[in-house]
């Protein structure tokens, strides 16, 4: 009887473990923007990302996020950031040691590099709002003003380089402020009309 | 006594406490209305690229005749490398060059057609974002023939010129993503927002 309870709680256990570490990786789309498809070749092609913050009115006057690789054998690398209003960084992913994308050449205070192997390397891109309730408005407090602190608060814009013909494809952004209306579509059944409140907006729709 | 001193203690720290505040709130980034706004993400120049946008009005049903914009480019810090304000009219289209100055082919030589706008600066690398508002202080009022700059449309791009190559720029709020929403019950089908 009492081995048929540890095995019984043992297998329990191992599931709550095995769900308990799915939801880890699931991503929280209110937090959360993405690019499909970046690369990065030995030397070569990189990806460049400008992330503004164009103060809009409903946007907390600073904007906390995590930038993150994804490759086909999970995230390879990440910056975390703050993002002050009317600010804009420049992101890079770019192969280590490349001859003319490199700390020593482009330098700032908002520059960032996320600096993959020497291999080529492709994947998406992952954006994380370091607000953990990005749909609630934060107050006021130490210095930032009141405001949403989520990713649809920002503009994000970029492009897969291709440095030796000063040409490229353009980059795609899901969830930044371009394309994440939360719009709530009401009934009214009394004079047929559909009302639809523009929401304040939470990532992917 | 002692409780003198804490209080002129804590007067001191509550006084340094609001001017740094102020101080915070003085150096702030003016905020864009959302509905009202047009953003571009990303632009760049430098001694040879440089970044040009196009501002057309379509000249839609219920578009004023005329639409005053107000076109700023800020630079990585928030801080404004040029602006300029001007007018787009019915089926007429304004273009802007974000470019160094004495640029040896964009420049005030050789761009010289009305409706063509220079916004010259540094000649070292400027990069940053657009934002783009009204000129009207109600564009979206009770009239019919609204002033109001997400009825326009943009089209912009990073121009590299030794290469005749570049990369599409992107705006945020206007014809292109705007969204039309339907009062419930009134009928009345309000304007175009921007920015949501």
């Amino acid at each position: 009887m009492n081995k048929t309870r540890i095995i019984v709680m043992t297998i329990l256990l191992a599931f709550a473990v095995v769900f308990s570490a799915q939801n880890a990786m699931a991503v929280d789309k209110s937090r959360t923007a993405l690019s499909p498809y970046f690369q990065s070749d030995t030397g070569s092609t990189y990806s460049f990302m400008g992330i503004a913050h164009p103060s809009l009115l409903s946007a907390a006057s600073t904007v906390g996020l995590t930038v993150s690789t994804v490759g086909q054998a999970g995230v390879v690398g990440s910056t975390a950031f703050t993002i002050a209003a009317g600010e804009t960084y420049r992101v890079f992913i770019v192969s280590t040691n490349h001859s003319t994308i490199n700390s020593k050449a482009i330098t700032g205070a908002k520059v960032l590099f996320l600096s993959l192997t020497t291999s080529s390397t492709s994947g998406s891109v992952l954006f994380t709002a370091s607000k953990t309730e990005p749909a609630t408005k934060s107050a006021a407090a130490g210095g930032v003003s009141d405001g949403f602190q989520g990713l649809n608060q920002l503009a994000i814009w970029g492009a897969v380089v291709i440095p030796g013909t000063s040409s490229g494809f353009a980059m795609e952004f899901i969830g930044d402020s371009h394309d994440s209306n939360a719009v709530n579509l009401v009934f009214d059944g009394g004079s047929g009309q559909i009302s639809v409140p523009i929401a304040s907006g939470r990532g992917i729709d | 006594m002692k409780n003198k001193l804490i209080m002129r203690f804590l007067i001191s720290v509550a006084g340094i406490v609001a001017l740094a505040f102020s101080a915070v709130n003085a150096s702030a980034v003016s905020s864009v209305t959302n509905k009202q706004s047009v953003v571009s993400p990303f632009w760049q120049s430098d001694g040879s690229v440089y970044s040009f946008i196009a501002v057309s009005h379509s000249s839609l049903a219920g578009m004023n005749s005329e639409i005053g914009v107000t076109l700023n480019a800020f630079d990585q810090s928030g801080t404004s490398f040029k602006s300029t304000s001007f007018t787009v009219g019915q089926n007429a289209t304004t273009k802007v060059f974000l470019v160094s100055t004495n640029h040896s082919t964009i420049n005030s030589l050789t761009v010289t057609a009305s409706g063509s706008l220079l916004l010259a600066g540094t000649t070292n690398l400027a990069s940053g974002h657009v934002t783009i508002t009204p000129v009207a202080t109600s564009p979206q009022g009770t009239t019919s023939q609204l002033k109001d700059v997400t009825t326009l449309t943009f089209w912009g791009s990073i121009v590299i010129p030794g290469t005749n190559t570049g990369f599409a720029m992107e705006f945020i709020g206007d014809t292109h993503d705007s969204i039309f929403a339907v009062t419930t019950g009134a009928g009345i089908t309000t304007p175009a927002v921007g920015v949501n």
